[in-house]
């Protein structure tokens, strides 16, 4: 025996000892770090680090699986089983399943009855057979025990599922609901949106019509503490099949809907909105006047029902012959221009909105309506709005064109409470001064006002919308 | 006398709170900052310390002279209220690049100090250095001495919690083990039968509890080279995996379906019959017996799926049934000793 080597190897191993500071953490904050791991696989890697790592993964609370990137559906089934087999009895708090490979779904309803039974708080789940018949695609019913649990907070549900929810203590705990339905085959989601007692935030994603026999869904939100809603639907107009939303949220505080193209929306009792985004997308393919009437209807309805909000970003196309609600609390207004229809929905609004205070402007071009000459007509009375509430006005796009001067001016000349205005002008044409000549001959109404000009560097395109 | 009325007057008016670290140094902190720490705020306010040098309150022994500077830093900047979550977010992102030491050392200290904010940062960005690497890899980062050995790496879900569940599965198995021994022998088939049978009961208890004392000759993973078909499970309609994996598993998932454990998939959240390696045991034993065997476990495994109080009725007549002495349970509901009724060896 080599003394040297053996004294060599043990002060290296001190050594070693020493600089492992991550494994002399408590066990909890070694828990605690790998909670945040995404997958469970990383997770269950670390037991085989070291003697201290063997069972730290046990005690994670957090389980993510999901066979996207495994295809071997039989070692991923025999990996959930394992982890959840043996796993500690320590609570589940969130568990996430994406199986696109698992025909058995008894052993899925193994496995949820598993999180259910050990408390899990956040469930998110999708559950799809590609495997199986194209034809008749086989649906994954959710459990009754998921409708009951008393510890889930939040839900998460994309692909299709038969839900039946049960007729009385129904998600006694359900806080946040996320449902993601792309291409529904059945109409069983939508009892979903209206046995959820105590919900507070919602959304609705998906996408719908491609397919002829593509059910016609109506959700009925009715959500007596729901503050949060957030619709972003997608349809495929081809079969004419339009899904209608009414909701019925007395304590909703914000909306955000995008349309694509724009549905039945209706918001029956709404009266604290706060923040309201609403886009509606351009349905392209059809320019008739059948199309602008449906429109109108619609756009009707929806504006009614939003008529509470106290800020609103309102990007939609063709809405000219919609009839605008007044919005007496309105003090903040972004609005979308399309050169479908554009000052008079301004005008429309400025003459609606008595308590408006910031105005935000965008100019776009759009594909969709004529392409007239777009005269600013000034109203007949100037919106009382102008007179002593708005204080800034913000334009983008500018361009410099007769009627958008014209606008600048009457609102520059009429905004008596005006104290900034801020422009920034497409920068093609090095038109900086002279805007600046133009404005500086105005007459501004307001003595403190102060008129920026900037150059726009960014394309002006369609409002950038990002998911939300 | 105006030297009297002189040193009343303080020129400045904040106050500050005295920390002591384990070292003995002794440093100053704005009190609004130090507030910010939960430990420090309640020492303050229940025990009154630190408003003196002479009574400055001691930090935990983890907390270091170095690391006390960067939390006392990360506490001035979020105790201030105005800040928006972008700066704060902004803060944070600069913050917490440092190298995985110093990352180390400030999570400990703000776990002594319930920091929960910054142990919640610091825990994401351990997360993220250890996110995607390999064990090897790890180690290597973290300095993380190499001492399991290769068969517990292999069998790394050794269920050292004592689950009850487990216990009772382990003496299941082994009373059926007897019986089948004893009927094995009554019926004067050769040794080398028994040992097949009890090897393949055996393959179920090493991949369930890692060879415990109850199963004897418990070969290791190394040697069982030999391909193994494994029996489908009557409902499910899903290939079986014929593998021969032989390659040094790393990731744990490959480690679940490695060859040598041929009765692995211990499915006890459903009723799929636990797979047998019948591979040996068709030939050998008798099929009537083996279907007997095949019901009791399935019946078990079934069992062992519904809720646990259901289970302990269940068990506690099977007992009765067997002259077995009543199992205790605690007030969590997991059972105790079992008694020398199931321990029959």
């Amino acid at each position: 025996m080599d003394f040297n080597l053996v004294t060599g190897l043990m002060s290296e191993l001190e050594a070693k000892r020493v600089k492992d500071r991550i494994s002399a953490l408590p066990d909890a904050v070694l828990c605690h770090i790998l909670s945040f791991l995404d997958r469970t696989e990383d997770a269950v890697t670390t037991s085989v680090l070291s003697k201290r790592w063997k069972k730290i993964w046990a005690s994670v609370p957090s389980l993510v699986f999901c066979d996207e990137d495994n295809p071997d559906c039989v070692s991923f089934v025999r990996f959930v089983d394992n982890v959840l087999f043996f796993r500690n009895s320590t609570d589940i708090r969130k568990f996430h399943l994406q199986s696109c490979c698992v025909k058995d779904f008894a052993r899925i309803y193994g496995w949820i009855g598993t999180a259910i039974r050990r408390n899990v708080v956040e469930l998110d789940l999708s559950v799809e057979d590609f495997a199986g018949d194209d034809d008749h695609p086989r649906v994954f019913e959710l459990p009754e025990s998921v409708f009951t649990c008393k510890t889930l907070m939040v839900l998460g549900l994309s692909s299709n599922f038969i839900t039946n929810p049960p007729t009385s203590g129904c998600f006694p705990s359900l806080k946040s609901l996320n449902v993601q339905i792309d291409h529904p085959v059945n109409k069983s989601v939508e009892k979903l949106f209206s046995c959820c007692p105590v919900l507070e935030n919602l959304r609705i994603g998906g996408s719908h019509g491609m397919q002829r026999d593509d059910p016609i869904l109506n959700f009925n939100v009715s959500a007596p503490e729901l503050k949060t809603l957030r619709i972003y639907w997608s349809s495929c107009d081809v079969y004419e099949k339009c899904c209608k939303f009414h909701i019925n949220a007395p304590k909703l505080e914000n909306f955000h809907l995008w349309q694509d193209p724009p549905t039945d929306c209706f918001l029956e009792n709404s009266k604290t909105l706060v923040k309201v985004t609403i886009t509606l997308c351009d349905p392209l393919h059809d320019n008739s006047a059948e199309a602008d009437h449906r429109f109108a209807i619609r756009g009707t309805a929806l504006l009614a029902g939003i008529s509470s909000a106290r800020s609103l970003y309102l990007s939609a196309h063709r809405l000219k012959k919609c009839c605008l609600p007044t919005f007496d609390k309105l003090s903040r207004l972004e609005l979308i221009l399309y050169n479908c229809y554009y000052w008079e929905l301004l005008k429309e609004l400025l003459k609606r909105s008595p308590n408006l205070e910031r105005l935000v402007l965008e100019l776009n071009e759009c594909k969709c309506g004529e392409s007239s000459d777009h005269q600013w007509i000034p109203p007949r009375f100037v919106p009382s709005c102008l007179l002593s509430q708005l204080k800034t006005i913000s334009v983008r796009g500018f361009k410099g064109k007769v009627d958008e001067m014209d606008v600048a001016k009457y609102l520059l000349e009429n905004g008596e409470g005006l104290k900034k205005m801020t422009i920034y002008y497409n920068d093609h044409l090095c038109m900086k001064e002279e805007l600046h000549k133009q404005f500086s001959m105005f007459q501004w109404g307001s003595v403190t006002c102060q008129v920026e000009l900037f150059a726009d560097i960014r394309e002006a395109n369609c409002a950038s919308f990002g998911m939300f | 006398m105006s030297e009297a009325v002189m040193a009343v007057v303080k020129p400045e008016m904040k106050s500050y709170i005295w920390l002591q670290t384990a070292d003995g140094s002794i440093q100053q902190v704005e009190e609004e900052v130090a507030m910010f720490c939960p430990m420090i705020c309640r020492e303050i306010l229940q025990t009154g310390m630190g408003s003196s040098k002479n009574y400055a309150i001691s930090l935990p022994q983890r907390v270091n002279p170095a690391v006390l500077g960067l939390i006392l830093d990360y506490c001035r900047f979020h105790q201030v209220p105005g800040r928006s979550n972008k700066e704060r977010k902004t803060f944070d992102e600069k913050f917490i690049r440092m190298d995985t030491k110093k990352l180390c050392e400030l999570t400990s200290a703000a776990d002594s100090l319930q920091l929960k904010p910054l142990v919640d940062l610091t825990s994401r960005a351990l997360a993220r250095i250890i996110e995607g690497k390999t064990p090897e890899e790890i180690r290597e980062t973290f300095h993380l001495p190499d001492d399991l050995t290769e068969e517990e790496k292999l069998e790394p879900l050794r269920n050292i919690t004592d689950d009850p569940r487990i216990r009772l599965l382990n003496r299941l198995y082994a009373r059926k083990r007897k019986e089948l021994k004893e009927r094995e022998k009554l019926k004067n088939v050769e040794a080398e039968e028994e040992r097949v049978d009890q090897r393949s009961v055996d393959d179920l208890l090493t991949f369930i509890n890692g060879g415990n004392g109850d199963s004897k000759g418990v070969k290791t993973n190394k040697n069982k080279k030999k391909n193994r078909r494994r029996k489908d499970p009557p409902k499910d309609s899903s290939n079986n995996v014929n593998g021969n994996h032989n390659k040094e598993s790393e990731a744990l998932s490959s480690a679940f379906h490695n060859e040598s454990r041929p009765s692995s998939s211990c499915n006890l959240q459903d009723c799929t019959a636990i797979e047998f390696d019948d591979g040996d045991v068709d030939d050998d034993l008798d099929p009537a017996m083996k279907e007997q065997l095949d019901r009791e476990v399935e019946d078990f495994a079934r069992r062992l799926n519904s809720d646990w109080p259901e289970r302990m009725q269940e068990i506690l007549s099977l007992g009765q049934e067997r002259r077995l002495a009543p199992i205790n349970i605690n007030g969590n509901g997991s059972a105790r000793r079992y008694t020398t009724g199931l321990d029959q060896r």
